[in-house]
């Protein structure tokens, strides 16, 4: 028989055990490296400034000094793992752009989710998308919201895979976006999640090495 | 806070501010978002503590207040943990599983008012302060929640020693 202390300890030790907060060091290392940032904004004012940069990235856009661009597309059919990854980053190959530039995949061959990475020197956001039941959430503002005007392909795919969860977050003047989903692919939203969560993206590597070739620079 | 400080209340405190958290959220990755805010919180907090009690109660009390935060937000009201998702591509919690979704069951708020009393050890007076509540309430929920988890845990083949 156990009391209820032992109970709650017992509920909590699973669940505690699989959290990444349970490695110590590592939570010491985000905390303090996160604590350098800037205080976190409210979510109007992170909207405010979602749309001031991407109206910035418009008129840069129009006026033919475009940085920005697709960094990847990726999603999954039958096995929901790393390998998906890696083979869309093999697929998906950064191509240095000046104008918006969508990789496009054979209609019907990756049905159930996306994502795409959207780049200036100043802001980067990842969009994932899942093609369960349709519950239209932040994913679908955040996505609107990069697409003012130039890109109406996204649109379709709100349209489509309406399943999706976004959080922003804006770290040292840059917009980092850490995402996740419900739907079948958890390792792939939990890599993105680690990716994300951490201001360096070269820790992706010690963590996921397995997936650090999605990732990709210019501008 | 200094750095040394901060490590020390990391390795104390992370499992009970996880374990607030997660009476909230009940989902790993929102607790563990949670505890990223809170011990940020205590690592750029400019006060001081009288003690390592002290230091306990008020991240106890911020992770209450970020998890309800949450749950308040726009982003979480319209999506789903990843623990709902319907084919989990893998499953790490185990056979604690089943006890961690019989505490799920219980609403937040008696959820919260048990594990500060039994599992974290504090008075009805004391969780009524970090919670925001009344003393009465939260004897009033402790009352409740006791009979609701002794069922809930029962159902699930388990017998609980009701004397605390």
């Amino acid at each position: 028989m156990m009391n209820y202390r032992e109970i709650f300890e017992a509920a909590l030790s699973g669940a505690y055990s699989s959290a990444s907060c349970s490695d110590s060091g590592r939570l010491f290392d985000i905390v303090t490296e996160r604590a350098k940032a800037p205080a976190k904004k409210s979510t109007a004012l992170k909207r405010n400034v979602i749309i001031a940069v991407v109206i910035a990235a418009a008129v840069l856009i129009c006026g033919g000094f475009a940085v920005f661009g697709v960094i990847f597309y990726t999603d999954s059919t039958s096995d929901p793992y790393f390998i998906n990854f890696s083979a869309a980053a093999n697929s998906a190959a950064p191509v240095k752009i000046e104008h918006y530039y969508s990789i496009s995949f054979p209609e019907g061959f990756y049905p159930d989710s996306t994502q795409r990475m959207y780049c200036t020197d100043t802001l980067y956001s990842v969009s994932y998308t899942d093609g369960n039941d349709g519950h239209i959430t932040f994913a679908q503002y955040a996505i609107n919201s990069f697409s003012i005007g130039y890109e109406k392909d996204t649109f379709e795919i709100v349209n489509n895979f309406a399943d999706k969860t976004i959080d922003l977050h804006i770290i040292d003047g840059k917009i980092m976006t850490r995402l996740w989903t419900d739907g079948n692919y958890i390792y792939e939203v939990t890599a993105a999640k680690e990716l994300f969560g951490l201001i360096e993206l070269k820790k992706l590597h010690e963590v996921y090495p397995e997936v650090h070739d999605l990732v990709y620079y210019w501008g | 806070m200094k750095k040394e400080e901060l490590e020390r209340y990391i390795r104390l405190y992370t499992k009970n501010v996880f374990g607030a958290a997660m009476c909230y959220v009940r989902n790993t990755s929102d607790a563990d978002d949670i505890v990223q805010e809170v011990f940020i919180k205590l690592y750029t907090y400019s006060g001081s503590f009288e003690s390592d009690e002290h230091v306990r109660s008020w991240l106890l009390k911020c992770a209450v207040n970020q998890s309800k935060s949450l749950l308040r937000s726009y982003w979480y009201r319209f999506s789903e943990p990843l623990e709902k998702a319907e084919n989990k591509a893998h499953s790490d919690i185990g056979e604690t599983d089943s006890l961690l979704d019989i505490m799920n069951r219980l609403d937040r708020k008696t959820h919260i008012v048990l594990y500060m009393y039994y599992y974290e050890g504090y008075s009805a007076k004391e969780i009524a302060g970090m919670t925001h509540s009344t003393e009465n309430a939260v004897m009033h929920r402790l009352s409740r929640g006791r009979k609701k988890l002794k069922m809930l845990l029962s159902q699930g083949g388990i017998d609980a020693d009701d004397e605390l």
